[in-house]
């Protein structure tokens, strides 16, 4: 199954390899400079250890083999975990979504994430029809559907939502009708709206707080944002200096080692360093997305297109919420917020598109 | 071929080769539209992109500042520091204002734990408010202030609670060393040591010093995890001309004859004319500027500079130097005084029914319708334009603040009948320092110099910053000085201003008695009066020059005998201060060829002049109601006043001092020469007096001899009516 070879080493896609890498990196340095201890950063370190060496072995694996054999099994597993976690999980921060295993951390919606890509993709992948059939969409939803309820069920919003746009990400690509398409765009428009009288007090405050800033009690639940707000915007063009900045490190910032480790960075490298971070994360993506372009099989090219959305999603939600353009919703960085099984989750993602990669012109 | 390369895995082809044929190409066309949205995704996901880069543009380049103050301002609290201010001192080198540091009690709430706890006890130790100290402690804020300016007790009882969160911050308090002594002059600070009135709010800016700050670097939950101090500048150190004792001697003075007139209030202002220095300047009612929330808003006012009042017959002073400058008059021209009555335009004003009197008798005898002839002979742009030089109806720019210009209307704006008022100093008002500064400018020789009252700002370092040299200008010339000083010492000598006679020392001056005007009418008041004396002494050599100002007496109101004991008092009590060794006085021989100089002596003296049919819109002035009472000054005073020994004999002498229980140490024989502490002062029991006694005759003083008594001029007829 692992083919180590000369030849293989030389196909290997080294940018896509580098890129989260010097991503995880980076966001270490800005978890070292906001988290309270340095615990924080050696997990992360470690977290990131172990997501390269299951990147480099999946790359080697022939992805078609895990997405045919092993995504049913991994996909079962973490409905386990999950159903798990909500009898013996840890509650951190409102939400109860961590296992203890062995001393670490593991959040299983993070796997989740993963085993739901596979799973969409292994079951669009022999369908020959070029736009999907009601009965398809119905058969992917209810692939979604158990783990959105468990991690629902969780209280967690943010992996909740996620879920949808990686539903999302797979109806469009796999072919879903124009006029549904309008449809599902308009349903998601109306429902937003439509869903604000009925979202709780502290939910609305929240989108409030990006609407009218100033109108908000900056110690209520628009705190956040205008916290974040602050951190990026005193960090200027230059930034305050790597380890200088204050707004996380004094707690002005809450969890800025995590949800708001994009204002650590924007505060402490400034414009310029944010701006170099997100070029890090467009030259990621495109890398992804050329995979998947390059992909002569569906089941490759949708099971990579699944991480770009999933991780694409994440980006962009979570510094929407860092510059207050979106509300908060409780979305990590990816590779960048403090959180073990994240990282390991992405560069499952990153391990499949290497493969998918390799196997471009090989049959 | 290529579709044989592409084909999916074995596991993925349903079955046979038409179907593989046809997934093939359904494959490709899926593939086509995949592209597509695969482009589109691109798309949304760079212009998502650029939108969040234009936001961080907006935050970090336009909203930098901005933000940046903002989360400066979340993560330090500051605490103000007082700068020490600096010391006010008299000329001397006396303090009169220091600042002391003590200590301010502030409180962290994020600190303190337990905040009801510690509002109970907190509150029960420093006598406050409980649930407003509850209040505080439980607030979000970093740094509150539980009690500011504790005192010794508090601050070691606070200390033994040892409770968490709270922090002694230094902070100062001003101290008014001597009281109430120069309140005016001083001012006085808030609780914040800001300077609210006198040269503590004139020279605020440089008393006060650079405010310093304690910051305190707080984290989100308000905690301090770091403090830095601003350390204040303290404020430069101001060295005022006024002398500390003769301050003390002044302010006594007044007080006791605001008193004793039952007066609404009084002002004395004491400078020396040769350097504008004041040396006292006091005004009655006064306040303790370390108490002020006591005091009230007429005890503060600064008579001396804030209130103009219609100065009456001292300002004949500038229509006599007006016209001896212009060579209009000389002492010795006679002016036919009407027999007391003078018409302007179509108002008559009257009179003491004077014949024809010397410019320097009318002078002494305070005439009004001399003066009006005088000021007539002027014209209305001459005198006003000496009413100016003189510096009248403009600031003088002594340092204190809310000072008054007076009331002048320029000649333009003056009326048919203000010629008629004018030169006798009606219609117009002067302030207490103005005046003064007018009869010094006469004391020396004519030159105008600023009244100041600070002498020197050094820095808290020593360094001097700032010397006053005062602002100096001549008015009239020196011989028209020189003359007009010999007729003021007229006024003295044979005038209306005996009582202001020092004994040691000659003195010249100008008694005043304005009617005020009554503002609920607006016409002149005729039971309202200020009644003042200016002038200076010695008269050859003037030391010093001083206006007594008393308002509103009851009973007995000219300035001749409510203001001018007062100014012989505090001009001699001044000249000793300031160790001018006494004259041999002939003032007192002169005197003593009249009378004995006391109060009831006085009061014989000056009889009022015969009523009058009035057709003057004024009231007139019934003098022979108010008649000062036969009181002696030294029942008047609480404390014994020297008695006047220049004169007499040994015997005489001593029985004199021994009736007022003082003793009595003598040399050489003859008559009182000279004598110590001089006439008038004020003096304790069993105080021991010195004189000289001397056989030689006193020499005759020099004045211009008096014409012969004008018909009506008795004696007994001098009274002025506004003299």
């Amino acid at each position: 199954m692992v083919d180590f070879s000369q030849r293989r080493l030389k196909d290997v896609d080294w940018l896509l390899l580098l890129a989260p890498v010097a991503l995880t990196a980076f966001g270490c340095v800005a978890i070292s400079s906001s988290a309270p201890d340095s615990g924080y950063v050696k997990k992360q370190i470690v977290s990131l250890g172990i997501g390269v060496a299951i990147a480099i072995v999946i790359m080697f694996t022939d992805y078609r083999k895990i997405v045919l054999n092993i995504a049913p099994f991994f996909y079962a597993g973490v409905l386990v975990l999950l159903v798990l976690v909500l009898v013996v999980g840890t509650q951190i921060n409102g939400n109860k979504a961590w296992l203890r295993v062995a001393g670490f951390s593991l959040q299983p919606s993070e796997f989740a994430k993963a085993a739901t890509i596979l799973m969409l993709a292994r079951y669009l992948a022999p369908l020959r029809q070029a736009s999907l059939s009601i009965r398809d969409m119905i058969i992917m939803g209810a692939i979604v559907f158990p783990p959105v309820i468990l991690v629902y069920a969780e209280h967690d919003t943010g992996t909740t939502l996620t879920f949808g746009a990686i539903l999302g990400t797979f109806y469009f690509l796999g072919g879903m009708r124009k006029i549904f398409l309008a449809v599902g765009v308009v349903a998601v428009a109306v429902g937003l709206v439509g869903v604000y009288p009925h979202l709780k007090k502290y939910q609305q405050e929240r989108i409030n707080v990006i609407i009218h800033p100033e109108e908000v009690d900056p110690r209520g639940f628009g705190y956040q944002t205008i916290q974040s707000v602050i951190a990026v915007g005193s960090g200027g063009v230059m930034g305050k200096g790597i380890g200088h900045g204050t707004q996380g490190k004094l707690g002005f910032l809450p969890f800025a080692w995590t949800d708001f480790i994009g204002a650590v960075v924007a505060e402490e490298t400034g414009l310029i360093g944010i701006l170099l971070m997100m070029v890090l994360y467009l030259m990621f993506i495109w890398r992804l997305i050329a995979v998947a372009k390059s992909s002569r099989e569906r089941a490759g090219s949708l099971m990579v297109m699944g991480f770009v959305g999933l991780i694409t999603f994440h980006i962009l939600c979570n510094l929407g919420m860092v510059v207050a353009m979106m509300p908060i919703m409780g979305i990590p960085l990816p590779l960048m917020s403090y959180g073990g099984t994240a990282v390991m989750s992405v560069f499952i993602g990153v391990g499949l598109a290497l493969s998918v990669r390799m196997k471009r012109f090989v049959n | 071929m290529l579709e044989e390369e592409d084909a999916p895995p074995a596991q993925l082809v349903r079955t046979g080769r038409a179907s593989y044929q046809s997934a093939a190409n359904a494959m490709s066309m899926a593939h086509k539209s995949s592209d597509r949205r695969l482009s589109i995704i691109q798309i949304a996901i760079v212009l998502w992109m650029m939108a969040i880069g234009a936001k961080l543009l907006w935050l970090q380049v336009k909203q930098h500042d901005w933000l940046l103050t903002r989360a400066a301002h979340q993560q330090q609290a500051a605490i103000d520091l007082s700068p020490m201010r600096g010391v006010i001192t008299d000329r001397n080198g006396d303090e009169l204002a220091r600042s002391v540091a003590v200590k301010s009690l502030y409180a962290s709430p994020a600190e303190i734990g337990d905040a009801s706890a510690a509002a109970d006890s907190l509150s029960d130790l420093l006598d406050i408010d409980r649930d407003e100290l509850y209040k505080r402690l439980t607030s979000g804020r970093a740094a509150v202030a539980v009690k500011r300016k504790l005192d010794d007790d508090e601050v070691a009882e606070v200390s033994k609670l040892a409770l968490p969160g709270l922090r002694f911050v230094n902070e100062m308090k001003r101290f008014y060393v001597t009281g109430a002594t120069a309140s005016h002059i001083l001012g006085f600070v808030d609780f914040d040591e800001r300077g609210v009135g006198g040269i503590e709010l004139s020279y605020d800016k440089v008393i006060r010093g650079q405010g310093g700050r304690l910051l305190l670097d707080v984290d989100a939950l308000n905690k301090s995890y770091d403090h830095s101090v601003e350390e204040p500048v303290p404020g430069a150190n101001v060295s005022l001309t006024i002398d500390l004792m003769i301050q003390n001697h002044v302010e006594k003075a007044l007080a006791e004859a605001v008193k004793s007139s039952h007066a609404r209030g009084g002002t004395i202002v004491v400078l020396r004319p040769a350097t504008g220095e004041i040396l006292a300047l006091a005004n009655y009612p006064s306040f303790d500027p370390n108490d002020v929330s006591e005091s009230t808003e007429i005890q503060r006012r600064d008579r001396a500079v804030e209130t103009a009042f219609e100065p009456g017959s001292i300002f004949k002073l500038v229509t006599y130097a007006a016209a001896l400058n212009e060579h209009l008059i000389r002492p010795d021209t006679p002016i036919d005084c009407g027999g007391g009555q003078i018409k302007i335009a179509d108002r008559i004003v009257h009179d003491h029914p004077y014949g024809v009197l010397t410019a320097a008798q009318a002078l002494a005898k305070s005439s009004n319708v001399a003066a009006i002839k005088i000021g007539m002979k002027l014209g209305n742009e001459r005198l006003a334009s000496y009413i100016e030089r003189f510096g009248f109806g403009r600031r003088t720019g002594i340092e204190l603040p809310a000072e008054s210009r007076g009331l002048f209307q320029p000649a333009s704006e003056w009326g048919p009948t203000t010629i008629g008022s004018i030169p006798m100093g009606h219609e117009i008002g002067v302030t207490a320092v103005q005046a003064a500064a007018a009869y010094a400018c006469i004391a020396n020789g004519g030159e105008w110099v600023k009244p100041h009252l600070i002498s020197r700002i050094k820095s808290a370092s020593g360094d001097v910053l700032e010397e006053t040299q005062p602002e100096r200008r001549q008015v009239v010339t020196e011989a028209t000085a020189a003359t007009l000083k010999a007729m003021l010492e007229g006024v003295v000598v044979q005038g209306t201003g005996k009582a202001a006679r020092l004994g040691g020392y000659r003195a010249a001056g100008k008694t005043g008695t304005a009617q005020k005007i009554d503002e609920a009418t607006g016409h002149y008041s005729n039971v309202h009066y200020v009644a003042s004396f200016v002038g200076f002494a010695p008269v050859e050599n003037p030391e010093v020059a001083c206006i007594v100002s008393i308002d509103d007496p009851v009973g007995a109101h000219l300035g001749g005998a409510i203001a001018a004991p007062v100014f012989a008092r505090v001009v001699s009590d001044t000249l000793h201060q300031l160790g001018v060794p006494p004259e041999n006085d002939p003032q007192s021989l002169v005197a003593g060829d009249f009378q004995v100089y006391d109060l009831a002596g006085f009061v014989a003296e000056n009889q009022p002049a015969p009523a009058e049919q009035s057709t003057d819109s004024r009231p007139s002035l019934d003098v022979a109601a108010e008649a000062p009472r036969g009181e002696t000054a030294s029942k008047r005073y609480a404390s014994i006043v020297m008695p006047d020994l220049t004169g007499r004999g040994i015997r005489e002498a001593v029985a004199l001092c021994s009736a007022q229980g003082l003793k009595l140490k003598a040399s050489g024989d003859g008559v009182v020469s000279l004598q110590s502490p001089s006439p008038g002062a004020l003096v304790s029991q069993d105080t021991v007096c010195r004189v000289k006694l001397s056989k030689e005759a006193v020499k005759k003083i020099a004045l211009y001899a008096a014409p012969k008594p004008a018909p009506g001029d008795s004696p007994r007829a001098r009274g002025p009516r506004t003299n």
